[in-house]
C-alpha cells in the first residue's frame, strides 16, 4: 500500500504538534503547571478546530437547505413545529374526551319515558365529531415527517465530521419512551410484565 | 372498599391524567389530585395523606422511578401503594421498579380493562390491609 506524501501545510502542522507534545511533556516533568496547561490547551484547540469549522459549515448548509425564503428555517423552527404537534394532539384528545363525557351523560337520559330520538341524534352527531377529531393525526404526521427529514439531514451532515471514535449522542436518561418497532429492542407486553412481576413475588 | 380514598395521578401529559381520572371515575373513585412530575407529586404527597399514587415513568423533572424511590425512602410516605402506568417496557426497567417497591405495572398503550384489573388488585390489597 502506497502512502501519499502529506502536503506542506499538513507537514508543518504535524511538526508544530510534535513540538507542542514535547513541550507539554517537558513541562509535566519539570512540574511547570502553567506551561503544561498552555500546551495542552493548544493541543485541544488543534484537535477541535476542524470539528468546530465543520459544524459551522454544517449549520450554514442546514440554514440553506431548510431556508423558507426568508432564511428562517432552522432547528429552532423544527422544535416549534414539534411543540405545535404536542399542542394539537393534546387539544384533539381533550376534545374527544369531552365528547365521550357528553355521550355518557346523554346515555343516562335514555329510556326515561320521553322521546329518545333527539338524544340518539345528539349521540350520533358526537360520534361523528369524535371521528373528525382524529383528523389531527394527518396534520401532526406531516409535521413529524418534515422533522424526521431534518434530523436525517443533520445526522448525515454530522457523520461527515465525526471520527470513528465518535460516540452516539446521549439523550436524557430519564426513560426510553414508547418502543418503536424496527428501532428499539422488543418491548415487554403486559403479559410479560405480569409474569415477570409474579416471578419476583408481586 | 372505601370509594372515597384519595388518589394522586402523576403524568406530564394532561390527556393521560384525564384518561386515568375518567377510568377511576368509572370505577366510582372521584377523590383525585393531579401532578405533572415527581417533584410536584412529592409536594402534593407531603401536603396531605394519599391512599394511592398512579404514576408515569418518563417525565421531565423527576421521573416516576425516582418518585417511587423517594416515596419508599420517606418514613411518612413509604407505605403508600404505587401503580406505574408507563410506556417504559424494558425487562430491566420492570425489574428496577419491582425492586424499588412498585405495587403494579401497566404498560402503555393499555386497555381500560387492564387498568381496571390492576387497580382492582391494588384496591383489594388495600382493602385487605385496612
Amino acid at each position: 500500500m502506497s502512502t501519499t506524501p502529506a502536503p506542506p501545510a499538513a507537514t508543518q502542522g504535524r511538526e508544530a504538534l510534535v513540538a507542542c507534545l514535547h513541550a507539554a511533556l517537558d513541562a509535566l516533568e519539570r512540574e511547570d503547571d502553567t506551561a503544561w496547561r498552555r500546551n495542552v490547551d493548544e493541543l485541544i484547540q488543534w484537535r477541535t478546530q476542524p470539528l468546530v469549522q465543520g459544524l459551522v459549515r454544517l449549520a450554514r448548509e442546514l440554514e440553506t437547505t431548510l431556508g423558507t425564503g426568508g432564511g428562517n428555517g432552522s432547528l429552532h423552527e423544527a422544535c416549534l413545529r414539534l411543540e405545535h404537534v404536542v399542542k394539537v394532539s393534546e387539544e384533539a384528545s381533550h376534545h374527544t374526551l369531552d365528547l365521550i363525557q357528553d355521550c355518557r351523560i346523554l346515555l343516562g337520559t335514555l329510556g326515561k319515558g320521553g322521546d329518545d330520538a333527539p338524544t340518539l341524534a345528539a349521540i350520533r352527531s358526537r360520534l361523528s365529531e369524535m371521528t373528525a377529531a382524529q383528523g389531527y393525526q394527518d396534520l401532526t404526521g406531516q409535521i413529524i415527517r418534515r422533522v424526521v427529514d431534518l434530523v436525517r439531514t443533520v445526522h448525515e451532515g454530522l457523520g461527515e465530521y465525526a471520527g470513528d471514535d465518535a460516540r452516539p449522542l446521549q439523550l436524557d436518561p430519564r426513560g426510553h419512551g414508547p418502543s418503536v418497532q424496527g428501532l428499539d429492542g422488543p418491548a415487554a407486553t403486559q403479559d410479560d410484565a405480569n409474569q415477570l412481576l409474579s416471578s419476583l413475588g408481586l | 372498599m372505601d370509594k372515597n380514598i384519595r388518589i394522586l395521578i402523576v403524568d406530564d401529559f394532561s390527556t393521560m391524567r384525564r384518561i386515568v381520572k375518567n377510568l377511576l371515575n368509572d370505577l366510582g373513585f372521584f377523590n383525585t389530585v393531579e401532578a405533572d412530575d415527581g417533584t410536584s407529586a412529592l409536594v402534593e404527597l407531603r401536603k396531605g395523606p394519599f391512599d394511592l399514587v398512579i404514576t408515569d415513568w418518563n417525565m421531565p423533572g423527576m421521573p416516576g422511578i425516582d418518585l417511587l424511590k423517594a416515596i419508599r425512602a420517606d418514613a411518612a410516605l413509604s407505605k403508600v401503594p404505587v401503580l406505574m402506568v408507563t410506556a417504559e417496557a424494558k425487562r430491566e426497567q420492570i425489574i428496577e421498579a419491582a425492586q424499588a417497591g412498585v405495587n403494579g405495572y401497566v404498560i402503555k398503550p393499555f386497555t381500560a380493562a387492564t387498568l381496571n384489573d390492576k387497580l382492582t388488585k391494588v384496591f383489594e390489597r388495600l382493602g385487605a390491609v385496612a
